[in-house]
Protein backbone atom coordinates (compact mmCIF):
# COMPACT_ATOMS: atom_id res chain seq x y z
CA UNK A 1 0.00 0.00 0.00
CA UNK A 2 2.91 2.60 0.85
CA UNK A 3 3.87 2.43 -2.61
CA UNK A 4 0.61 3.52 -3.98
CA UNK A 5 0.55 6.12 -1.16
CA UNK A 6 3.80 7.71 -2.38
CA UNK A 7 2.64 7.32 -5.63
CA UNK A 8 -0.20 9.71 -4.97
CA UNK A 9 1.67 12.18 -2.99
CA UNK A 10 4.21 12.25 -5.43
CA UNK A 11 1.55 13.61 -8.05
CA UNK A 12 0.35 15.89 -5.76
CA UNK A 13 4.14 17.12 -5.08
CA UNK A 14 4.29 17.39 -8.99
CA UNK A 15 1.39 19.65 -8.85
CA UNK A 16 2.64 21.26 -6.01
CA UNK A 17 3.03 24.78 -8.12
CA UNK A 18 -0.62 25.63 -7.60
CA UNK A 19 -1.46 24.91 -4.45
CA UNK A 20 1.81 26.85 -3.42
CA UNK A 21 0.06 29.95 -4.81
CA UNK A 22 -3.11 29.14 -3.16
CA UNK A 23 -1.35 28.67 0.09
CA UNK A 24 0.94 32.16 0.06
CA UNK A 25 -2.89 33.58 -0.95
CA UNK A 26 -4.34 32.29 1.91
CA UNK A 27 -1.47 33.57 4.46
CA UNK A 28 -1.57 37.06 3.18
CA UNK A 29 -5.54 37.38 3.17
CA UNK A 30 -5.64 35.68 6.42
CA UNK A 31 -2.58 37.34 7.95
CA UNK A 32 -4.17 40.48 7.14
CA UNK A 33 -7.58 40.17 8.64
CA UNK A 34 -9.08 40.11 5.40
CA UNK A 35 -10.52 36.81 5.37
CA UNK A 36 -10.19 33.93 7.95
CA UNK A 37 -10.84 30.66 6.13
CA UNK A 38 -7.75 29.02 7.15
CA UNK A 39 -10.16 25.84 6.66
CA UNK A 40 -10.29 26.46 3.48
CA UNK A 41 -7.16 25.37 2.24
CA UNK A 42 -6.91 21.80 3.36
CA UNK A 43 -10.30 21.63 1.01
CA UNK A 44 -8.39 23.22 -1.54
CA UNK A 45 -5.93 20.66 -1.18
CA UNK A 46 -7.74 18.14 -0.97
CA UNK A 47 -9.39 19.21 -4.48
CA UNK A 48 -6.02 19.01 -5.87
CA UNK A 49 -6.09 15.66 -4.76
CA UNK A 50 -8.96 14.39 -6.32
CA UNK A 51 -7.19 15.27 -10.02
CA UNK A 52 -5.01 12.31 -8.84
CA UNK A 53 -7.81 10.24 -10.35
CA UNK A 54 -8.16 12.26 -13.79
CA UNK A 55 -4.23 11.44 -14.25
CA UNK A 56 -5.26 7.83 -13.49
CA UNK A 57 -7.43 7.69 -15.67
CA UNK A 58 -5.58 9.64 -18.24
CA UNK A 59 -2.82 7.34 -18.60
CA UNK A 60 -4.49 4.01 -18.10
CA UNK A 61 -2.83 3.90 -14.59
CA UNK A 62 -6.43 1.82 -13.35
CA UNK A 63 -5.25 -1.24 -15.88
CA UNK A 64 -1.74 -1.24 -14.63
CA UNK A 65 -2.81 -1.30 -10.90
CA UNK A 66 -5.38 -4.28 -11.93
CA UNK A 67 -1.77 -6.60 -12.71
CA UNK A 68 -0.13 -5.31 -10.43
CA UNK A 69 -0.39 -7.93 -7.16
CA UNK A 70 -2.81 -7.44 -4.62
CA UNK A 71 -3.31 -4.04 -7.22
CA UNK A 72 -6.96 -2.80 -6.26
CA UNK A 73 -7.64 -3.12 -2.86
CA UNK A 74 -3.96 -1.26 -2.22
CA UNK A 75 -4.80 1.27 -4.85
CA UNK A 76 -8.18 2.56 -3.18
CA UNK A 77 -6.31 2.09 0.69
CA UNK A 78 -3.53 4.67 -0.78
CA UNK A 79 -5.97 6.94 -1.84
CA UNK A 80 -7.76 6.83 1.41
CA UNK A 81 -4.98 6.92 3.57
CA UNK A 82 -3.16 9.28 1.38
CA UNK A 83 -5.83 11.49 1.93
CA UNK A 84 -6.18 11.26 5.39
CA UNK A 85 -2.13 12.62 5.61
CA UNK A 86 -2.76 14.72 3.34
CA UNK A 87 -6.07 15.96 5.57
CA UNK A 88 -3.50 16.46 8.67
CA UNK A 89 -0.73 18.06 6.67
CA UNK A 90 -3.15 20.82 5.04
CA UNK A 91 -4.95 21.39 8.69
CA UNK A 92 -1.58 21.52 10.69
CA UNK A 93 -0.01 24.08 8.11
CA UNK A 94 -3.57 25.95 8.61
CA UNK A 95 -3.38 25.64 11.97
CA UNK A 96 -0.07 27.31 11.67
CA UNK A 97 -1.44 30.14 9.65
CA UNK A 98 -3.72 31.04 12.45
CA UNK A 99 -1.09 30.99 15.02
CA UNK A 100 0.85 33.21 12.33
CA UNK A 101 -2.15 35.61 11.87
CA UNK A 102 -3.03 35.85 15.85
CA UNK A 103 1.08 36.83 16.78
CA UNK A 104 1.80 39.40 14.02
CA UNK A 105 -1.71 40.85 15.06
CA UNK A 106 -0.61 40.75 18.63
CA UNK A 107 -3.74 38.65 19.99
CA UNK A 108 -4.28 36.11 22.28
CA UNK A 109 -5.17 32.52 21.40
CA UNK A 110 -8.86 31.63 21.37
CA UNK A 111 -9.00 27.86 21.52
CA UNK A 112 -12.41 27.69 20.53
CA UNK A 113 -11.58 29.31 17.05
CA UNK A 114 -8.34 27.05 17.16
CA UNK A 115 -10.76 23.69 17.32
CA UNK A 116 -13.61 25.01 14.95
CA UNK A 117 -10.65 25.31 12.11
CA UNK A 118 -9.18 21.96 12.92
CA UNK A 119 -12.83 20.48 12.85
CA UNK A 120 -14.60 22.40 9.92
CA UNK A 121 -11.17 21.79 7.82
CA UNK A 122 -11.67 17.21 8.77
CA UNK A 123 -15.30 17.33 8.20
CA UNK A 124 -15.10 19.25 4.78
CA UNK A 125 -12.60 17.10 3.52
CA UNK A 126 -14.65 13.93 5.18
CA UNK A 127 -17.94 14.61 3.35
CA UNK A 128 -15.93 15.48 0.09
CA UNK A 129 -14.03 12.14 0.00
CA UNK A 130 -17.01 10.25 1.50
CA UNK A 131 -19.37 11.26 -1.27
CA UNK A 132 -16.92 11.58 -4.36
CA UNK A 133 -14.00 9.19 -4.24
CA UNK A 134 -17.12 6.18 -4.55
CA UNK A 135 -18.93 8.57 -7.27
CA UNK A 136 -15.48 9.06 -9.15
CA UNK A 137 -14.82 5.17 -9.14
CA UNK A 138 -17.91 4.79 -10.63
CA UNK A 139 -18.32 7.07 -12.96
CA UNK A 140 -15.08 7.96 -13.92
CA UNK A 141 -13.54 11.48 -12.74
CA UNK A 142 -15.02 13.24 -15.59
CA UNK A 143 -18.66 12.25 -15.31
CA UNK A 144 -18.05 11.93 -12.01
CA UNK A 145 -17.98 15.41 -11.40
CA UNK A 146 -21.19 15.95 -12.95
CA UNK A 147 -23.02 13.30 -10.61
CA UNK A 148 -21.61 15.21 -7.80
CA UNK A 149 -23.32 18.26 -9.09
CA UNK A 150 -26.45 16.32 -9.86
CA UNK A 151 -26.40 14.99 -6.30
CA UNK A 152 -25.75 17.96 -4.83
CA UNK A 153 -28.83 20.15 -7.11
CA UNK A 154 -31.14 17.55 -6.31
CA UNK A 155 -30.65 17.38 -2.40
CA UNK A 156 -30.37 21.49 -2.48
CA UNK A 157 -34.08 20.95 -4.52
CA UNK A 158 -35.58 18.34 -2.74
CA UNK A 159 -35.04 20.42 0.61
CA UNK A 160 -36.27 23.57 -0.96
CA UNK A 161 -39.77 21.86 -2.51
CA UNK A 162 -40.35 20.26 1.03
CA UNK A 163 -39.43 23.26 3.14
CA UNK A 164 -42.65 24.26 0.82
CA UNK A 165 -44.73 21.65 2.72
CA UNK A 166 -42.56 20.92 5.89
CA UNK A 167 -41.06 22.67 8.86
CA UNK A 168 -37.52 21.77 8.23
CA UNK A 169 -36.63 23.96 11.42
CA UNK A 170 -36.20 21.07 13.45
CA UNK A 171 -33.44 19.71 11.25
CA UNK A 172 -31.45 22.98 12.47
CA UNK A 173 -33.13 22.74 16.16
CA UNK A 174 -31.57 19.16 16.53
CA UNK A 175 -28.37 20.62 14.52
CA UNK A 176 -28.01 23.06 17.32
CA UNK A 177 -29.28 20.37 20.30
CA UNK A 178 -25.84 18.03 19.39
CA UNK A 179 -23.55 21.26 18.12
CA UNK A 180 -22.29 20.79 22.25
CA UNK A 181 -20.76 17.35 21.17
CA UNK A 182 -19.45 17.99 18.18
CA UNK A 183 -15.98 18.15 19.67
CA UNK A 184 -16.49 14.28 20.35
CA UNK A 185 -19.17 13.86 16.99
CA UNK A 186 -17.79 15.12 14.19
CA UNK A 187 -14.03 12.65 14.83
CA UNK A 188 -16.58 9.87 15.10
CA UNK A 189 -18.85 10.62 12.61
CA UNK A 190 -15.92 11.18 10.14
CA UNK A 191 -14.31 7.40 10.99
CA UNK A 192 -17.69 6.09 9.98
CA UNK A 193 -18.47 7.87 6.76
CA UNK A 194 -14.84 7.29 5.66
CA UNK A 195 -15.19 3.75 6.69
CA UNK A 196 -18.38 3.12 4.91
CA UNK A 197 -16.84 5.14 2.04
CA UNK A 198 -13.71 3.29 1.43
CA UNK A 199 -15.54 0.08 1.72
CA UNK A 200 -18.21 1.07 -1.01
CA UNK A 201 -15.46 2.46 -3.16
CA UNK A 202 -12.86 -0.77 -3.10
CA UNK A 203 -16.48 -3.17 -4.24
CA UNK A 204 -16.58 -0.66 -6.91
CA UNK A 205 -13.57 -0.82 -7.87
CA UNK A 206 -12.49 -4.43 -7.19
CA UNK A 207 -15.33 -5.54 -9.85
CA UNK A 208 -14.97 -2.64 -12.44
CA UNK A 209 -12.78 -3.66 -15.57
CA UNK A 210 -10.36 -1.42 -17.65
CA UNK B 1 6.89 -26.62 -16.20
CA UNK B 2 3.81 -24.25 -17.74
CA UNK B 3 4.14 -20.74 -17.59
CA UNK B 4 0.67 -20.73 -18.89
CA UNK B 5 -2.38 -22.86 -19.30
CA UNK B 6 -5.81 -21.53 -20.20
CA UNK B 7 -8.53 -24.27 -20.98
CA UNK B 8 -12.39 -22.56 -22.20
CA UNK B 9 -11.69 -19.14 -21.66
CA UNK B 10 -14.64 -16.58 -23.17
CA UNK B 11 -14.86 -13.10 -22.48
CA UNK B 12 -18.19 -11.36 -24.17
CA UNK B 13 -18.88 -7.69 -24.95
CA UNK B 14 -22.43 -6.54 -26.71
CA UNK B 15 -20.02 -6.72 -29.87
CA UNK B 16 -17.79 -9.45 -29.53
CA UNK B 17 -17.14 -12.94 -27.76
CA UNK B 18 -13.56 -14.02 -27.41
CA UNK B 19 -14.33 -17.20 -27.81
CA UNK B 20 -13.46 -20.66 -25.87
CA UNK B 21 -9.43 -19.90 -25.74
CA UNK B 22 -6.99 -22.58 -25.43
CA UNK B 23 -3.61 -21.93 -24.67
CA UNK B 24 -0.21 -23.77 -23.70
CA UNK B 25 2.70 -21.61 -23.06
CA UNK B 26 5.66 -23.78 -21.67
CA UNK B 27 8.18 -21.98 -19.93
CA UNK B 28 11.63 -20.90 -21.35
CA UNK B 29 9.83 -19.37 -25.03
CA UNK B 30 9.03 -16.19 -26.23
CA UNK B 31 5.14 -16.63 -27.52
CA UNK B 32 4.01 -14.24 -30.01
CA UNK B 33 0.28 -13.32 -29.74
CA UNK B 34 -0.75 -11.48 -33.31
CA UNK B 35 -3.73 -10.82 -35.25
CA UNK B 36 -5.23 -7.66 -36.81
CA UNK B 37 -6.92 -4.64 -34.68
CA UNK B 38 -9.89 -6.11 -32.36
CA UNK B 39 -8.89 -9.74 -33.23
CA UNK B 40 -8.84 -9.72 -29.37
CA UNK B 41 -5.27 -10.30 -28.49
CA UNK B 42 -5.28 -7.17 -25.98
CA UNK B 43 -8.38 -8.43 -24.26
CA UNK B 44 -7.06 -11.85 -23.95
CA UNK B 45 -3.96 -10.22 -21.87
CA UNK B 46 -6.45 -8.24 -19.94
CA UNK B 47 -8.50 -11.53 -19.07
CA UNK B 48 -5.13 -13.53 -18.04
CA UNK B 49 -3.79 -10.54 -16.02
CA UNK B 50 -7.72 -10.23 -14.05
CA UNK B 51 -8.14 -6.42 -15.76
CA UNK B 52 -11.11 -7.64 -17.08
CA UNK B 53 -13.43 -10.52 -15.64
CA UNK B 54 -13.72 -13.44 -17.94
CA UNK B 55 -14.94 -17.06 -17.58
CA UNK B 56 -12.57 -20.11 -17.71
CA UNK B 57 -12.29 -23.45 -17.00
CA UNK B 58 -8.35 -23.80 -15.98
CA UNK B 59 -6.60 -20.58 -15.46
CA UNK B 60 -3.35 -22.06 -14.36
CA UNK B 61 0.36 -19.60 -14.36
CA UNK B 62 3.44 -21.05 -13.06
CA UNK B 63 1.56 -24.41 -13.32
CA UNK B 64 -0.70 -22.83 -9.79
CA UNK B 65 -4.57 -21.76 -10.09
CA UNK B 66 -4.90 -17.85 -11.11
CA UNK B 67 -7.85 -17.70 -8.66
CA UNK B 68 -6.09 -19.11 -5.62
CA UNK B 69 -2.51 -17.55 -6.24
CA UNK B 70 -3.54 -14.44 -8.04
CA UNK B 71 -1.55 -12.17 -5.55
CA UNK B 72 1.64 -14.87 -5.80
CA UNK B 73 1.33 -15.23 -9.74
CA UNK B 74 1.50 -11.33 -10.00
CA UNK B 75 4.66 -11.00 -8.16
CA UNK B 76 6.02 -12.97 -10.34
CA UNK B 77 4.79 -11.43 -13.64
CA UNK B 78 6.16 -8.18 -15.14
CA UNK B 79 3.96 -6.34 -17.67
CA UNK B 80 3.76 -3.69 -20.20
CA UNK B 81 0.18 -2.82 -21.59
CA UNK B 82 -0.44 -0.67 -24.51
CA UNK B 83 -1.75 2.85 -22.99
CA UNK B 84 -1.25 2.32 -19.34
CA UNK B 85 1.59 3.36 -17.28
CA UNK B 86 1.84 5.63 -14.16
CA UNK B 87 0.61 8.99 -14.33
CA UNK B 88 3.01 11.21 -16.80
CA UNK B 89 3.54 14.10 -14.51
CA UNK B 90 5.68 11.48 -12.66
CA UNK B 91 9.39 10.32 -13.18
CA UNK B 92 11.83 7.71 -13.39
CA UNK B 93 12.52 8.24 -9.65
CA UNK B 94 9.11 8.13 -8.44
CA UNK B 95 8.56 5.54 -10.12
CA UNK B 96 11.40 3.63 -8.11
CA UNK B 97 10.11 5.34 -5.13
CA UNK B 98 7.02 3.66 -5.58
CA UNK B 99 7.72 0.00 -6.79
CA UNK B 100 9.88 -0.87 -3.90
CA UNK B 101 6.75 -0.93 -1.78
CA UNK B 102 4.85 -2.37 -4.60
CA UNK B 103 7.06 -5.69 -5.75
CA UNK B 104 8.82 -7.79 -2.67
CA UNK B 105 11.19 -8.15 -5.41
CA UNK B 106 11.73 -5.06 -6.69
CA UNK B 107 15.90 -4.29 -7.54
CA UNK B 108 16.38 -0.77 -7.35
CA UNK B 109 20.29 -1.32 -8.61
CA UNK B 110 18.70 -3.13 -11.29
CA UNK B 111 16.20 -0.32 -12.18
CA UNK B 112 19.07 2.41 -12.28
CA UNK B 113 21.73 0.05 -14.04
CA UNK B 114 18.55 -0.28 -17.16
CA UNK B 115 17.85 3.56 -16.67
CA UNK B 116 21.58 4.39 -17.44
CA UNK B 117 21.79 1.70 -20.08
CA UNK B 118 19.03 2.94 -21.82
CA UNK B 119 20.34 6.40 -21.63
CA UNK B 120 16.99 7.93 -19.67
CA UNK B 121 17.28 10.25 -17.20
CA UNK B 122 16.15 9.59 -13.28
CA UNK B 123 14.05 13.40 -12.94
CA UNK B 124 12.85 13.56 -16.18
CA UNK B 125 8.97 13.51 -16.10
CA UNK B 126 7.78 10.90 -18.31
CA UNK B 127 5.71 13.23 -20.34
CA UNK B 128 8.97 14.54 -21.32
CA UNK B 129 9.97 11.62 -22.73
CA UNK B 130 9.34 10.79 -26.51
CA UNK B 131 7.23 7.68 -27.08
CA UNK B 132 10.39 5.67 -27.46
CA UNK B 133 11.70 6.76 -24.68
CA UNK B 134 8.91 6.06 -22.56
CA UNK B 135 8.36 2.09 -24.11
CA UNK B 136 11.57 1.93 -22.99
CA UNK B 137 10.88 2.92 -19.44
CA UNK B 138 8.01 0.64 -19.50
CA UNK B 139 9.71 -2.16 -20.14
CA UNK B 140 12.51 -1.46 -17.70
CA UNK B 141 10.04 -1.29 -15.32
CA UNK B 142 8.40 -4.63 -16.18
CA UNK B 143 11.90 -5.94 -15.64
CA UNK B 144 13.03 -4.34 -12.55
CA UNK B 145 11.55 -6.83 -10.01
CA UNK B 146 13.14 -10.25 -11.37
CA UNK B 147 9.51 -11.58 -13.05
CA UNK B 148 9.61 -14.74 -14.27
CA UNK B 149 7.04 -14.29 -17.01
CA UNK B 150 7.03 -10.77 -18.83
CA UNK B 151 3.27 -10.51 -20.98
CA UNK B 152 3.97 -7.62 -22.93
CA UNK B 153 1.11 -5.76 -25.58
CA UNK B 154 2.94 -4.08 -28.27
CA UNK B 155 6.33 -3.22 -26.51
CA UNK B 156 8.20 -2.47 -29.52
CA UNK B 157 5.32 -0.03 -31.08
CA UNK B 158 6.34 3.56 -31.68
CA UNK B 159 10.39 2.46 -31.33
CA UNK B 160 13.41 3.06 -33.64
CA UNK B 161 14.69 0.16 -35.37
CA UNK B 162 18.17 0.24 -33.38
CA UNK B 163 16.43 0.52 -30.00
CA UNK B 164 13.68 -2.05 -31.06
CA UNK B 165 16.76 -4.40 -32.12
CA UNK B 166 18.17 -3.44 -28.31
CA UNK B 167 14.93 -4.52 -26.57
CA UNK B 168 14.64 -7.77 -28.57
CA UNK B 169 18.26 -8.93 -27.43
CA UNK B 170 17.26 -8.02 -24.01
CA UNK B 171 14.02 -10.24 -24.31
CA UNK B 172 16.61 -12.85 -26.14
CA UNK B 173 18.68 -12.63 -22.81
CA UNK B 174 15.44 -12.96 -20.38
CA UNK B 175 14.57 -15.82 -21.78
CA UNK B 176 17.99 -17.80 -21.80
CA UNK B 177 16.61 -19.12 -18.36
CA UNK B 178 14.41 -21.85 -19.06
CA UNK B 179 12.12 -20.53 -16.07
CA UNK B 180 11.54 -16.92 -18.01
CA UNK B 181 8.62 -16.79 -20.74
CA UNK B 182 7.27 -14.02 -22.96
CA UNK B 183 3.75 -13.47 -24.28
CA UNK B 184 4.07 -11.01 -26.49
CA UNK B 185 1.75 -9.14 -28.64
CA UNK B 186 2.47 -7.57 -31.45
CA UNK B 187 1.78 -5.91 -35.07
CA UNK B 188 5.21 -5.74 -35.80
CA UNK B 189 5.77 -9.29 -37.33
CA UNK B 190 9.09 -9.42 -37.96
CA UNK B 191 9.99 -9.04 -34.39
CA UNK B 192 8.04 -12.31 -33.72
CA UNK B 193 10.13 -13.97 -36.72
CA UNK B 194 13.28 -12.80 -34.95
CA UNK B 195 12.97 -13.93 -31.43
CA UNK B 196 9.67 -16.09 -31.56
CA UNK B 197 9.58 -19.46 -30.45
CA UNK B 198 5.54 -20.11 -30.59
CA UNK B 199 2.49 -18.41 -32.77
CA UNK B 200 -0.78 -17.83 -31.28
CA UNK B 201 -2.75 -16.02 -34.48
CA UNK B 202 -6.19 -14.93 -33.00
CA UNK B 203 -8.58 -13.35 -35.24
CA UNK B 204 -12.09 -12.43 -33.93
CA UNK B 205 -12.14 -14.10 -31.03
CA UNK B 206 -10.73 -16.96 -32.00
CA UNK B 207 -7.45 -18.66 -32.04
CA UNK B 208 -6.55 -19.68 -35.73
CA UNK B 209 -3.52 -21.04 -35.19
CA UNK B 210 -1.10 -22.43 -32.05
CA UNK B 211 2.34 -23.71 -33.77
CA UNK B 212 6.06 -23.40 -33.41
CA UNK B 213 7.21 -20.45 -35.55
CA UNK B 214 9.78 -22.78 -37.20
CA UNK B 215 6.60 -25.50 -38.20
CA UNK B 216 4.94 -22.35 -39.53
CA UNK B 217 8.01 -21.14 -41.84
CA UNK B 218 9.53 -24.88 -42.59
CA UNK B 219 5.69 -26.16 -43.62
CA UNK B 220 3.73 -23.11 -44.79
CA UNK B 221 4.14 -21.43 -48.30
CA UNK B 222 2.50 -19.27 -50.73
CA UNK B 223 1.31 -20.95 -54.31
CA UNK B 224 1.49 -18.24 -56.90
CA UNK B 225 -0.48 -19.07 -60.28
CA UNK B 226 -2.56 -17.78 -62.83
CA UNK B 227 -6.32 -18.32 -62.92
CA UNK B 228 -6.38 -21.06 -65.00
CA UNK B 229 -3.92 -23.31 -63.13
CA UNK B 230 -5.97 -22.37 -59.84
CA UNK B 231 -8.58 -25.02 -60.96
CA UNK B 232 -5.75 -27.88 -61.00
CA UNK B 233 -5.49 -27.19 -57.62
CA UNK B 234 -6.91 -30.28 -55.24
CA UNK B 235 -9.16 -27.84 -52.49
CA UNK B 236 -7.88 -30.19 -49.79
CA UNK B 237 -4.15 -28.42 -50.61
CA UNK B 238 -5.29 -25.31 -49.83
CA UNK B 239 -5.34 -23.38 -46.49
CA UNK B 240 -7.05 -20.17 -48.02
CA UNK B 241 -6.56 -17.94 -50.95
CA UNK B 242 -6.66 -14.90 -53.05
CA UNK B 243 -7.29 -13.93 -56.09
CA UNK B 244 -6.34 -10.66 -57.90
CA UNK B 245 -6.52 -9.55 -61.63
CA UNK B 246 -2.92 -11.03 -62.45
CA UNK B 247 -3.07 -14.27 -60.68
CA UNK B 248 -3.87 -15.97 -57.37
CA UNK B 249 -1.93 -16.30 -54.31
CA UNK B 250 -2.93 -19.78 -52.50
CA UNK B 251 -2.16 -20.37 -48.47
CA UNK B 252 -0.59 -24.04 -48.49
CA UNK B 253 0.17 -25.94 -45.19
CA UNK B 254 2.55 -28.28 -46.27
CA UNK B 255 5.01 -26.92 -48.80
CA UNK B 256 7.29 -30.12 -49.21
CA UNK B 257 4.00 -32.08 -50.03
CA UNK B 258 2.48 -29.78 -52.43
CA UNK B 259 5.83 -28.64 -54.03
CA UNK B 260 6.30 -32.67 -55.13
CA UNK B 261 2.64 -32.46 -56.26
CA UNK B 262 2.60 -29.55 -58.60
CA UNK B 263 6.39 -29.74 -60.06
CA UNK B 264 5.40 -26.96 -62.63
CA UNK B 265 3.84 -24.23 -59.87
CA UNK B 266 6.20 -21.77 -58.25
CA UNK B 267 5.93 -21.74 -54.16
CA UNK B 268 7.29 -18.72 -52.19
CA UNK B 269 8.45 -19.24 -48.50
CA UNK B 270 6.39 -17.30 -46.05
CA UNK B 271 6.50 -14.64 -43.68
CA UNK B 272 4.33 -14.25 -40.52
CA UNK B 273 2.66 -10.76 -42.53
CA UNK B 274 2.11 -13.13 -45.48
CA UNK B 275 0.30 -15.24 -43.15
CA UNK B 276 -1.58 -13.22 -41.35
CA UNK B 277 -3.10 -11.39 -44.43
CA UNK B 278 -3.58 -14.36 -46.34
CA UNK B 279 -5.54 -16.53 -43.12
CA UNK B 280 -7.25 -12.58 -42.49
CA UNK B 281 -8.44 -11.88 -46.02
CA UNK B 282 -8.06 -15.15 -48.15
CA UNK B 283 -11.53 -16.76 -48.93
CA UNK B 284 -11.68 -20.39 -47.84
Amino acid sequence: MLGFIKKDLLLVKANLKSLIIIFFAFIFLTINETFNLSFVLPIMGIMLFISTFSYDEYNGWNSFVASLPNGRKKAIQGKYIASIILTIILTLISVLIYYLQVSLNNKDIMMNELINIILSSILGIVIIVSFMYPIIIKFGSTNGRIWMFVMVFLIVGICGVLSNFVDLSFLINAFNKIEKYGYFLIPLVSVIMLYISYRVSLKLYENKEF
Amino acid sequence: MNAIKIKKLKKSYKDFLLDNVNINVPSGIIVGLIGENGAGKTTLIKSILGIVKSEYEVLKIFDKDYKINESEIKENIGIVLDNAFFPELLTPNDINSSMKNIYKSWDENLFNTYIRDFKLKNNKPIKNLSKGMRKKLEIITALSHHPKLLILDEPTSGLDPVVRSEVLDLFLKFVKDDEHTILLSTHITTDLEHVADQIIFIDNGKILLDKPKDDIIDNYGILKCDHKNFDLIDKNDIVTYKKNKYGCEVLIGDKNKIKKKYKDFVIDNITLEDLMILMIKGER
